[in-house]
């Protein structure tokens, strides 16, 4: 029965891997290599021109850009959400719930809802084109909210009383008491934050216009994008499907590494958001 | 103390979910492409109703919340069983490999999925091993949006097996061994006892992925090369972004939020009910 499982598991995760497969071996073939059917499934001759192509580019600066906004990203959703949670889970005041409601109400919300008055709001705020403009949007986000507040639940409250009785003040009860075991969820933070800035294509795409300010996802695509279908790329004389394939595995690269850096604390949050 | 907290969260609330809301119902009462504005009331709402983009993104939209999350249940919970049985040892590694397509999903694998559904590429080769001529997948309505829906799962079941797999672990092991004892097969506990149990899992996961499917946008735009598997995300960038009609893209927004609104609501509705 369970050799059985483990045969079929097996059989989808090589489907699954079949197209990531591709586009890491095509990304290293010229172009027959790559229009060959039957598909190569061991390349033949292995070359860097279509990482070369990308590369000579901004890449350099598009990296960058690509740190400072993920980065950023982190950073302000780790404090919006910690110090929300905190405050939903530790205190009382009027209108907290109906506070609360509001607040997550962007969860039931669709992404374009959203942009398309943002686009104008940015352009209120004079912040068009500027890679602020991609970092603040993103930062506040409902699901980081619920599971901080969840975390933060989770903590006995006889422990932030007993610190209280014994005279510590509230800034005090913070730092010794909340901050210390707040690692968790400072991880699954920054994970799901993270990993949302590097895949944010639509708004970075329209957003970042100018060269010079644009990251990895934006800048690449813009090189190696063709929209639709293309049967008569063999035509061109270039590699268009190898180029876009070595995009692919090189705007991939950093989404994987953030993801086996801290997959447990990211697994743990996706779990968390389950628990009642 | 909670005030000062509370701050950050927010303004940025007020800034980035509060003013987008009242902007875009605000926006859709306009005609402006930023150069000429006029005030047009409801005439953008009533313009929709004879819009054939807009009716056809509409369709397509309801085809893919039809068709995706009763996909994805059914596809993530089948994974679900398979990976539950296993050692701890193999649940750990599954739950890595099957979140790796989700990282990749949206732009950076549309690269390779437009490889795998060329009218020279893999699947059609595959089909001409079975003697079946090739197919041109994004030349027509029903072939973009079967395919579309396929990509889309492949991109996302990963993260709900996972938090099936959560919800699974929260179920008393006791439960499992009564069931047995009593003679029922491995199957029989599995239908008629545990997927009762985590319920509650599978109603959220059918409500994100309703969500979801409203919001397909990169696949559409990498792999489609005209309308034919828009959804209304896709139209309204198009509306908006591109042909600079910005009150009708923001009346499309209001109709978005207002539909998603109301399935997120039922979905809630019939999910506490069935959980009574």
């Amino acid at each position: 029965m369970k050799v059985i499982n483990k045969i079929i598991l097996v059989i989808i995760f090589i489907l699954l891997f079949i197209p990531i497969y591709f586009m890491l071996i095509g990304s290293f073939q010229d172009i027959y290599g790559v229009s060959a059917m039957p598909p190569r499934i061991i390349p033949k001759n292995i070359i860097i021109d279509n990482y070369e192509y990308i590369l000579k580019y901004n890449f350099g600066i598009w990296s960058i850009n690509t740190i400072i906004v993920t980065v950023s990203t982190i950073l302000l959703s780790i404090l919006i959400a910690t110090t929300s949670g905190y405050v939903f889970s530790v205190y009382n005041f009027r209108f907290k719930n109906i506070l609360w409601s509001l607040l997550l109400i962007q969860m039931m919300i669709p992404r374009i809802s959203m942009l398309i008055p943002l686009f104008v709001i940015i352009k209120d705020l004079k912040l068009s084109g500027s890679l602020i403009a991609t970092i603040l949007p993103n930062s506040i986000s409902p699901m980081e909210m619920y599971l901080a507040r969840n975390y933060f639940e989770s903590i006995p409250k006889s422990i932030i009383e007993s610190a209280r009785i014994d005279g510590a003040n509230e800034w005090q009860i913070l730092k010794m008491i909340i901050i210390p075991v707040s690692k968790p969820i400072i991880s699954v933070i920054a994970l799901f934050s993270g990993v949302f800035a590097l895949q944010d294509y639509i708004w970075q795409m329209l957003v970042l216009v100018d060269e010079s300010k644009q990251t990895l996802l934006v800048g690449i695509m813009k090189l190696v994008m063709r929209r639709g279908s293309d049967a008569n790329d063999a035509n061109l004389g270039v590699n268009p499907v190898g180029r876009s394939f070595a995009a692919g595995i090189l705007l991939l690269f950093p989404l994987v590494v953030l993801f086996l850096i801290g997959n447990k604390y990211f697994i743990e949050g996706l779990q968390g958001a389950v628990k009642e | 103390m909670k005030y000062l907290l509370l701050a950050p969260t927010l303004v940025f609330f007020l800034l980035f979910t509060l003013w987008p809301i009242i902007k875009v119902v605000e926006m859709s009462c306009y005609q402006t492409n930023f150069i000429v504005t006029r005030f047009v009331g409801l005439q953008n709402y009533v313009d929709l109703f004879n819009n054939e983009a807009f009716i056809q993104s509409i369709k397509n939209s309801l085809l893919y919340i039809t068709i995706l999350p009763l996909l994805n249940v059914i596809v993530s919970v089948s994974i679900t069983f398979l990976i539950a049985d296993l050692s701890k040892k193999w649940q750990d590694i599954s739950k890595i490999l099957i979140y790796i397509p989700v990282l990749g999903g949206g732009i950076i694998l549309a690269q390779v999925w437009r490889w795998v559904f060329a009218i020279d590429g893999l699947m059609n080769w595959i089909l001409s091993l079975f003697h079946i001529a090739p197919v041109y997948w994004f030349g027509n309505s029903v072939t973009s949006i079967v395919v579309i829906c396929v990509i889309v799962v492949i991109a996302s079941f990963g993260g709900y097996i996972i938090m099936l797999l959560a919800a699974l672990t929260s179920i008393d092991k006791s439960i499992y061994e009564a069931a047995k004892i009593d003679g029922a097969s491995d199957f029989q506990i599995k239908i008629k006892i545990i997927l009762p149990l985590i319920k509650s899992t599978i109603a959220l996961i059918y409500l994100l992925s309703m969500i979801a499917s409203l919001q397909i946008f990169e696949y559409i735009y990498a792999l489609v090369p005209q309308q034919y598997a828009a959804t209304i995300t896709y139209n309204i960038y198009v509306t908006g972004f591109k042909n600079s009609k910005w009150g009708l893209a923001s009346a499309q927004a209001v109709i978005l939020m207002v539909i998603t609104f109301i399935l997120s609501y039922f979905q809630r509705k019939i999910g506490n009910e069935s959980n009574k």
